[in-house]
């Protein structure tokens, strides 16, 4: 037996760049293999099975057992946490031991880098970033980076949004680095700062399939991208083929697509629109028409521009 | 204050794709330089490079007398305005235009002093108090200007800052900028893909397409003597109207023949081609859609430079009128703009005059003008 799961279980040092995760049990996914954080290392089965998944994490429970003891600042412990190292009882554990929960209400910002300039260390984002001694920096792995911020009453996630954009901003021009940012929504307890963090980490993959090119994606604002992404992949591609025929695909090209998404932005308003544009309105008028001939849709018509929405943010998954 | 030089600038990503290629400029002093072109030529690139936000491939990069190739953007002494111009929520007008000076350990009293002078540039003292919630669009646009200026930097650098305002706070702040760049008498750089704001703004224009430069020119050279196809179509608008027309000889004319239509051209226009040997061959011919009037007076006085036109379409702007008209040998639209008062209403076979003097061509495989300035 132990010899068997040698073969197809084995450890690495650290978490491989560019693997998805953590998924709700705490695993990460690259290249056909299952990943598990743990403590001293990451465990890697090359086939990613639900089987397997259950192996791994018996191996985990074994292995973190007396764990907490071990376990030696705020910043490690909040690490096992997020990244799902610590779940259930021993994350509790954890929290107790080091007072994790203090009846702050918080919420996790992810980070990661995207330029040319390199990854994104703790320090450097401790050292630019405004914050009090209980909002926390943690790092998952060397691109994933976890700020834990105070809610404050009153703030909205346009203030969270905001400070994000700002933080981005300061370490942009501090330090060379850029980075976008997923944030996820806010709670009191750890054990709802480790779905906070899958929340921000889910926005991330999700903002940036469907907004590419944005530098920060709100979790609470991307529900109905989030329902898009779960329909199964040839539902999404059936009506998606329905829609897309060569003369819609013909019609809607940059110029095309920039007017419909403003006329959304501007509540279907045609004045706000066209001034958006830098248009007349009677060429704004020319272009919907033009849409409503190759589509059946009327953009001015609510109906029509909720499902207009829905089958062009449809996912593709031969392009993602 | 300092004067900026890129000298045969590349930059290449991992991969082979080139963002910015042979990019040489000297930017004088005090010189408001916007660099102007569609999304994807490499205007950003080049910024980020001057800025230190990416590494330059190749060449060398000057700012004043100092090599700056492998200094960190903290230490260029530049200021850079995002196009986000994001506050932090929680700080008040103060404490933003103040983080970037205590993050550098600035003493207090100076901090203090630079904020309160910028606020007072601005016109935002009043304003120091207050958190950005409680600002206008316009005004959170200032004290972002204000983060910059505290920095006392040799260099301004603006990354489309005005692209997430609405289009008439847009208009505003464009004039904030100008004024600002005239009493801060100090090096701006400034990008944008909007060429209203690079005509209205600059001291000079660099016009980009594909990561090269394509020309570098004060605003109304620009406008006047494009150096290709490509600035010709990009500064203006209404675009300039292009048509693939031969020119030919007849008696003593040159003329250029599209479809059923001839305009003839005039002989000081003909005595600026580079060279003769244009005349027999296939080129493009430019004209901007203010040089083409349908008023009696324009076509009483038009000398074999009338055509006939459908009209398509017409768009009443206010202070003139644009026509979307259609002719044979003219793929689309040709734009006019003529007088509001104009008779021509959408359906109307009408006659336009080309103000043949102000006509540009350009070689149909390299693209660029024939004509000597």
């Amino acid at each position: 037996m132990s010899g068997m799961l040698n073969a197809q279980i084995d450890r690495l040092a650290e978490m491989p760049r560019g693997a998805a995760g953590p998924d709700q049990d705490g695993f990460y996914h690259h290249s056909g293999q299952l990943l598990l954080p743990t403590r001293g290392g990451v465990l890697r089965s090359m086939t990613d099975t639900p089987d397997r998944k259950d192996i791994m994490k018996l191996l985990r429970q074994l292995q973190n057992a007396g764990s907490v003891q071990q376990v030696n600042d705020k910043d490690d412990a909040w690490r096992r946490i997020l990244s799902g190292i610590a779940q259930g009882s021993e994350a509790t554990a954890l929290a107790e031991r080091f007072s994790l929960e203090d009846g702050h209400e918080r919420l996790a910002m992810v980070f990661r880098p995207c330029g040319s300039a390199g990854l994104l260390p703790a320090d450097q984002l401790r050292a630019v970033a405004p914050l009090d001694d209980d909002e926390y920096i943690v790092t998952l792995d060397p691109e994933t980076t976890v700020l834990l911020k105070k809610c404050e009453a009153g703030e909205t996630s346009d203030d969270d949004m905001e400070f994000a954009l700002a933080l981005r901003e300061t370490l942009e021009s501090e330090t060379g680095i850029q980075t976008v940012i997923g944030i996820g929504t806010g709670g009191k307890t750890a054990a709802r700062m480790a779905e906070s963090c899958a929340e921000a980490l889910q926005a991330l993959r999700i903002g940036r399939m469907y907004h590419d090119g944005e530098q920060v994606y709100l979790y609470e604002k991307l529900l109905l991208e989030r329902i898009l992404a779960e329909l199964p992949a040839h539902t999404a591609a059936k009506y998606r083929d329905l829609f897309y025929t060569p003369a819609v695909r013909k019609l809607m090209d940059r110029e095309m697509t920039e007017t419909v998404y403003t006329f959304f932005r501007q509540d279907l308003n045609i004045a706000d629109t066209a001034r958006q544009l830098f248009i007349h309105r009677n060429t704004l008028i020319y272009r919907l028409d033009k849409i409503m001939r190759v589509t059946g849709l009327d953009l001015r018509r609510f109906d029509d521009a909720v499902l207009f929405r829905i089958l062009t943010e449809l996912p593709d998954t031969e392009q993602n | 204050m300092a004067s900026v030089s890129l000298q045969h600038i590349y930059k290449v990503y991992t991969g082979g794709v080139t963002a910015v290629s042979d990019f040489t400029l000297d930017i004088e002093d005090k010189e408001f330089i916007v660099l102007v072109g569609p999304s994807g030529c490499g205007k950003s690139t080049t910024l980020r490079m001057v800025a230190g936000l990416e590494e330059i491939s190749d060449g060398e990069l000057y700012i004043g007398d100092k090599l700056v190739n492998d200094v960190a953007p903290k230490d260029r002494d530049i200021a850079m305005v995002f196009q986000n111009y994001a506050l932090y929520p929680h700080m008040t007008v103060y404490d933003n235009m103040a983080f970037g000076l205590k993050l550098r350990k600035t003493p207090k009293e100076e901090i203090k002093r630079r904020v309160e002078e910028a606020a007072k540039i601005l016109d935002i003292a009043h304003l120091l108090n207050r958190k950005p919630k409680a600002l206008s669009g316009g005004q959170r646009q200032r004290v972002a200007l204000g983060r910059a200026i505290v920095r006392e930097p040799k260099v301004f650098l603006f990354d489309e800052p005005l692209s997430n305002l609405d289009a008439k706070l847009r208009v505003a702040m464009r004039t904030e900028i100008t004024k600002l760049h005239q009493r801060l008498q100090t090096t701006f750089i400034y990008v944008t893909h909007d060429q209203t704001e690079a005509m209205t703004m600059a001291s000079r224009i660099v016009v980009m397409k594909d990561g090269v430069i394509q020309q570098v020119d004060t605003p109304q050279n620009l406008y006047d003597y494009p150096t290709n196809e490509f600035v010709a179509g990009f500064i203006g608008s209404p675009q300039m109207n292009f048509f693939d027309v031969t020119l030919a000889k007849e008696g003593q004319d040159v003329v250029a023949v599209f479809g059923d239509n001839k305009i003839v051209i005039p002989a000081s226009k003909v005595a600026k081609f580079i060279d003769e040997s244009y005349i027999g061959k296939e080129v493009v011919m430019g004209i901007r859609p203010e040089n083409i009037d349908d008023s009696a007076e324009a076509l009483e006085a038009s000398n074999g430079t009338k055509i006939r036109v459908d009209v398509e379409v017409t768009e009443l702007m206010g202070s003139e009128t644009y026509l979307y008209l259609s002719t044979t040998g003219k793929e689309g639209n040709i734009i006019a703009r003529v007088d509001p008062r104009t008779a021509s209403r959408a359906g109307d076979k009408i006659e336009v005059a080309f103000d043949a003097s102000r006509l540009h061509f350009f070689d149909k495989e390299t693209e660029k003008t024939i004509l000597i300035k």
